[in-house]
């Protein structure tokens, strides 16, 4: 029974998912432990820039700091960094024992359990998997996770070939999603928002810099998005319809596309080319299935029980938070951790 | 060592008062009323608006049939205990007094605002007979050819896209025709893509447009009964002569549209709009249906919101914050964060500016006095840099400390030192990884709205070099406007001394976020050269 508190929610994964559960656990009096399994909490969001020209651009990523800083100021509650969810041992009415193990020193500790939230996130799509775009071999290549890195470190000048010369960049977007080849025939929603908020940074930080953005459809969710790309056109932001298969590098410097332009190819060089990488699923998804009996589903990602109850898993007392269930921008991860909470709390009191 | 901090801990109790006030009449507040019972809490639920179900069906290749079910599901239909609306709505100390259209009152912990939304009206360049696509199944006779306009004035919300394309997809199966005109393909959620691809593959066509929107014209039939489109598209992707296509019937997307924000909520709720009109900015404060008037929440399309599996996570979302908003409510003993002096002369400037509705008049026999709730209150300090009367002090962040400081500075006749004021919430989690430069003073402030202009003018009369605000990006305060007030005494503190001192240090405000601390060092070492520069 998950009313009684001598036994806590067991959160697997500390990113920006992760800790939204544990705080509004907390907040609402459930405690919880929160099993990390790399050395530090905020996951991907942690690491990405703040896009904020002049004003916030709600890339969301601070947001993350927010939630780190009520959860480590939670009672009765406990962080694990460096621990992985090693077994589960569940009764029909769910989850009863979770043993966690150090990752370093292999030890293992037994958690009384109530309910098991599932917050592992995704994996950033790696380029190299699919060779076209010459990802890790031809300089100038980065993904937009790298980019994000770049401007997190205020090095944006490393950006020009040419210091304080021009700069011309193309997002190649969809890079990873809606491809049936690798089974990613899915959107991975966040990354147009992303890279019109890039293209923004970049063009108000770095004088002389325009930029390109190739896509298959833009995916402008959420009523303030639509303003973002008026915002970016009218910044000169080129807006391309279909994303170029090639890069080649140039003998002068650059790289060279072919794009189509009014139904005629055409040759464009740029300095720079994001690769707008999505969101694929987890490399430890199938491991925790294993663990859990919680299944995933024809993505790769965890399966939930029906479309309006979209939290749980067929595995009882198993809820899932965030990406790990299907990719996700940031409000919607913070959006699917209230619905879990609301989800456990409602289990509680049917219980009760 | 994992048993001892193993502690029991009960859900925190909430209690009968604690009820929470629903206002809509549709769908949506349907969805909220469940949603909110579903964790233990009483919910009114009082008229307003609209009754029709605006809400719009993304849930890609999803069941269809899930999808009307849900909308005619009886738990989802729940009786309106409060058959009256609400005219006046009173944040108060344990939550909010409304007043209803019969005369009658009630005491609520939290409100929610759930109405239905409009959407914009047809473009009126448009020739009679085309009609805008509504949530739901198409019902058109089949062997129908029916074409669905997506982006025809602006790119259209991809909830609205996706039932579109499936009121198309419904149309193919059942042996019509269908066609999708479109510049963006909406693939929303995960299954998006699916949908999109299973319309494909059943023959519904898709053409894509630049530009230029497809030129949608009548014809003239001799019988009225069977009316006809045509339609003329530039496809970019095959291009050439222009397509045309000629359809019984034509469906046009809209965007929704933000909706009059009535009387009653208008003082709370008239400062929480976006640029657009809608309620709710996009804030990282407000996300899950939150705004600054801490125990009011924003569900579904009044918030720009038109899609169903949205609203209905959402509303779950705003339950479980809402749950613990009660319980806060509950234990916070009022005030305990600010103090009020004899000084006050009930003005109610603070009651006016405090962004989180925490101030709020305490009617007494002898005399009124301004009362502050403590669940709601951030301490962003705004209200105590405001007050005429300096009646106010936070007394986590007294007024005392700044007192030190400005002293400490006087003593150390701190010429050669600069002052870096920055909120905690951003440069104060920033500075952990930097190295502030020498002779740099680091003070983290609550709010960079607490400074107010005496004590940065008595910082900086206290002859140091200059001072620096950091403050939170604008539209990322967490007191909504605490950056802003900071930005504008730092501005006329600028013209008042400028005109009666000249010798005096510089000052200078800039924003940023927590995530920004190369940034930061960067803003402080430009200050400090902009400071240097300044010929004695
Ligand atoms: S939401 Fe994004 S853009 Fe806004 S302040 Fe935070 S990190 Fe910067
Ligand atoms: S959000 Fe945009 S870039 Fe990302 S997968 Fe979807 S359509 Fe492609
Ligand atoms: S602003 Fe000051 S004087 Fe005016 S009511 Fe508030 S506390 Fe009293
Ligand atoms: S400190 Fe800020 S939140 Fe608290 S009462 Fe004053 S204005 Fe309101």
């Amino acid at each position: 029974m998950i009313g009684n508190h001598d036994r806590r929610v067991i959160i697997v994964g500390g990113g920006i998912a992760g800790l939204a559960v544990a705080r509004l656990l907390s907040e609402n009096g459930l405690p919880f432990t929160l099993v990390e399994r790399s050395d530090k909490l905020g996951g991907h969001t942690k690491d990405w820039a703040c896009m904020a020209v002049d004003e916030c651009k709600n890339c969301f990523c601070c947001l993350v700091f927010d939630y780190e800083d009520t959860v480590a100021s939670c009672r009765n509650s406990e962080i694990l960094v460096g621990y992985e969810l090693s077994s589960v041992v569940s009764s029909d009415s769910g989850i009863q024992r979770v043993k966690v193990r150090q990752v370093d020193s292999g030890a293992e500790q037994e958690i009384q359990a109530s309910a098991l939230v599932l917050a592992i996130g995704f994996d950033t799509f790696d380029p190299v998997d699919k060779g076209f775009w010459g990802y890790g071999q031809i300089d100038g290549v980065l993904t937009l996770a790298d980019l994000n890195h770049i401007i997190r470190s205020n090095d944006l000048g490393k950006l020009s070939p040419v210091p304080e010369g021009a700069l011309d960049v193309a997002f190649f977007q969809c890079i990873g999603s809606r491809d049936k080849s690798i089974g990613a025939n899915y959107c991975s929603q966040y990354c147009c928002g992303s890279a019109i908020r890039a293209a923004l940074k970049l063009i108000h930080e770095v004088p002389g810099c325009n930029v390109s953005i190739f896509y298959i459809d833009l995916q402008l969710p959420g009523k303030t998005t639509r303003d973002l790309m008026e915002e970016a056109q009218e910044k000169g932001v080129r807006f391309l319809q279909g994303v170029p298969g090639e890069i080649r590098p140039l003998q002068e410097g650059g790289l060279q596309v072919i794009s189509e332009i009014d139904g005629q190819n055409v040759a464009e060089r740029f300095d720079r080319i994001v690769l707008s990488v999505g969101q694929r699923p987890s490399a430890s998804a199938a491991a925790i299935s294993k663990i859990l009996g919680a299944p995933l589903n024809e993505f790769g990602f965890f399966e939930t029980r029906t479309l309006f109850d979209a939290v749980r898993s067929p595995a009882n007392g198993v809820y899932i938070a965030g990406s790990c269930s299907s990719p996700a921008s940031i409000p919607d991860v913070a959006v699917s951790a209230g619905t879990v909470v609301s989800a456990i709390i409602a289990d509680i009191e049917k219980a009760s | 060592m994992l048993n001892s901090k193993l502690q029991t801990n009960t859900l925190q109790e909430t209690r009968a008062n604690q009820s929470a006030l629903v206002v809509g009449n549709g769908l949506t507040a349907s969805i909220v009323t469940a949603a909110v019972k579903s964790l233990g809490i009483d919910v009114t639920r009082s008229k307003f608006g609209l009754d029709s179900a605006l809400l719009f069906h993304s849930g890609g290749r999803g069941p269809f049939e899930a999808f009307v079910r849900f909308l005619n599901e009886g738990a989802f239909r729940c009786e309106t205990t409060a058959s009256s609306t609400p005219v006046e709505i009173i944040p108060v100390e344990k939550g909010f007094v409304v007043t209803f259209d019969d005369g009658s009152r009630s005491e609520f912990g939290c409100v929610f605002f759930a109405t239905e939304g409009n959407l914009k009206p047809i473009p009126n360049d448009l020739p009679d007979g085309v009609n805008i696509v509504t949530p739901g199944i198409l019902k058109v006779p089949s062997s129908q050819s029916a074409c669905f306009v997506l982006d025809y004035e602006e790119i259209t919300d991809p909830s609205i896209g996706m039932n579109a394309m499936r009121m198309a997809l419904d149309n193919q199966l059942s042996g019509g025709n269908s066609f999708v005109l479109l510049r963006h393909a909406p693939v929303q959620g995960m299954l998006g893509e699916t949908l999109y691809e299973t319309a494909r593959l059943a023959g519904v066509r898709f053409l894509r447009f630049g530009n230029i929107a497809p030129r949608i014209e009548r014809l003239q039939t001799s019988n009225d009964l069977s009316i006809k489109f045509q339609i003329s598209i530039q496809d970019i992707i095959e291009r050439g002569e222009d397509i045309l296509i000629e359809c019984d019937r034509v469906f046009v997307t809209v965007n929704p549209l933000p909706a009059d924000i009535p009387i009653a909520f208008k003082h709370l709720l008239s400062k929480e709009t976006d640029p657009l009109g809608f309620l709710i900015q996009d804030s990282v404060h407000c996300l899950t249906g939150k705004s600054f008037r801490r125990g009011l929440y924003c569900v579904g399309p009044s918030t720009g919101c038109m899609d169903l599996l949205e609203t209905v996570f959402s509303a779950s979302a705003a339950a479980a914050d809402a749950r613990s908003w009660l319980g806060l409510l509950e234990q916070a003993p009022s005030s305990s964060k600010m103090s009020v002096s004899e000084q006050c002369i009930r003005c109610l400037t603070c009651l006016r500016l405090c962004p989180h509705a925490a101030i709020s008049l305490k009617s007494q026999p002898s005399k009124s006095s301004v009362n502050i709730t403590g669940a709601r209150c951030l301490e962003c300090g705004i209200c105590v840099a405001e007050c005429p009367r300096n009646a106010l002090d936070l007394k986590g962040f007294p007024e005392e400390d700044f007192v030190t400081l400005i002293e400490r500075l006087r003593a150390q006749n701190a010429h050669d030192s600069t002052v870096v004021f920055g909120c905690h919430r951003s440069a104060g989690r920033a500075l952990s990884e930097i190295e502030l430069p020498e002779k740099v003073i680091f003070f983290p402030v609550s709010c960079a709205g607490r400074l107010s202009e005496s004590i940065l003018s008595a910082t900086l009369l206290a002859g140091i070099k200059g001072i620096l605000v950091l403050g939170c990006h604008h539209g990322n305060c967490r007191s909504k406007n605490g950056t802003d007030w900071a930005k504008a005494r730092l501005d006329t503190m600028t013209t008042r001394l400028n005109t009666m001192f000249k010798d005096i240090g510089s000052f200078s405000y800039k924003t940023m976020a927590a995530n920004e601390s190369p940034r930061m060092l960067k803003l402080i070492n430009e200050f400090l050269d902009s400071v240097d520069r300044i010929p004695d």
